[in-house]
């Protein structure tokens, strides 16, 4: 009877999260704590996004145009910066790109073995979930190293600013005035969230990334 | 060992739950069921979590029909069993596929030319003339 109880009881607890964790998804909002405050990300609108993409352009432009003292380019695009990493430090990105394929290959493989096992193949199945996590870690690792050294091209440093102004624009803090909650933007101007030194800058373009998953 | 449940593991798990399944399929019966608060400009989430109701749902219709001896609860529980199993689910319909195009190619063969398959010797090859 006892059992019968708590597994009633676990089945109620499965269900009640199933219906009391939708934030995620029960609007185009994402809510987030930094230290005792509540903030909120919402979806950029048509406007916004427009002014964004104005942002990028003037961004890439300016890059673009930048030179050094000798006249050579100060920023590169991602093609040039790919050839000049291999040439001047020996990073062959070509290289680490086929080495994801590679591990993406054998990914395929663990993955095409372990959905041909029955439940009761316990060891068989662990063994195998190992393997595709230490193989996803591996690739893990070989994308954030070519993320690390293409973040310094023009396309990135212009997208980088694309994501920023979003975040500027769209995270606003909870604030009660008179028992009356109400949301507030957070930085009232681009230049405003770009003196920000703060987590809460960095939180909330990680948190804006994955509203829109623009991973 | 604490395990990091990331965005895309916590809405697999809603949306495979039985009350977001239930709503789902009501949804498409009831054009008033209205699933999120907008009913506009989506946020990717929302866009990656009707993705995962709609993979789930399909895949306990597959279930409750018996189609696959590899798919089960569990497989349908665990992401990576899951992310396993639509793998080997696409390469299964790929391959039916290109068994069904074979078979509809001689019959049409067969219709064409009844002569050549009247003894039951003419046979439909198929030739892969692309360099390796």
């Amino acid at each position: 009877m006892v059992n019968e109880n708590n597994q009633m009881q676990e089945v109620l607890d499965e269900l009640q999260n199933d219906i009391l964790n939708p934030e995620l998804i029960q609007d185009n909002k994402l809510h987030f704590r930094v230290e005792s405050k509540i903030y909120r990300v919402r979806m950029p609108n048509q406007k916004e996004l427009s002014e964004a993409n104005d942002r990028k352009n003037r961004k890439y432009m300016e890059l673009l145009q930048k030179k050094n003292l000798d006249g050579s380019s100060a920023y590169l695009m991602e093609k040039n910066l790919i050839k000049l990493l291999k040439e001047s430090q020996g990073i062959d990105i070509a290289l680490i790109d086929s080495e994801v394929k590679e591990l993406e290959n054998k990914l395929m493989d663990k993955y095409l073995s372990l959905a041909q096992l029955k439940d009761t193949d316990v060891t068989a199945i662990e063994n195998l979930k190992k393997e595709i996590s230490e193989i996803k870690d591996k690739r893990l690792i070989l994308i954030l190293d070519k993320a690390g050294y293409l973040a310094i091209s023009i396309q990135n440093q212009a997208q980088d600013d694309y994501m920023k102004f979003l975040t500027s624009t769209c995270v606003e803090e909870y604030m009660e005035v008179e028992e009356k909650g109400t949301w507030n933007k957070v930085w009232k101007k681009f230049e405003d969230y770009e003196k920000d030194d703060t987590n809460l800058a960095y939180i909330s373009l990680g948190r804006l990334t994955e509203l829109m998953l623009n991973v | 060992m604490y395990k990091y449940e990331s965005t895309d593991d916590k809405l697999r798990k809603l949306a495979r739950s039985s009350y977001w399944q239930n709503l789902y399929r009501s949804s498409k019966e009831c054009s008033n069921i209205q699933l999120f608060e907008n009913t506009n400009n989506l946020s990717g989430i929302q866009v990656r979590f009707l993705y995962f109701l709609a993979v789930y749902s399909m895949l306990f219709d597959e279930l409750a029909r018996h189609e696959d001896e590899f798919l089960s609860v569990n497989v349908i529980e665990d992401v990576e069993r899951c992310d396993g199993y639509l793998i080997y689910r696409n390469k299964k319909q790929d391959h039916l596929w290109k068994k069904y195009r074979r078979e509809e190619k001689l019959s049409e063969h067969k219709s064409r030319h009844p002569k050549s398959h009247k003894d039951g010797k003419a046979q439909l090859i198929e030739v892969d003339l692309r360099r390796e």
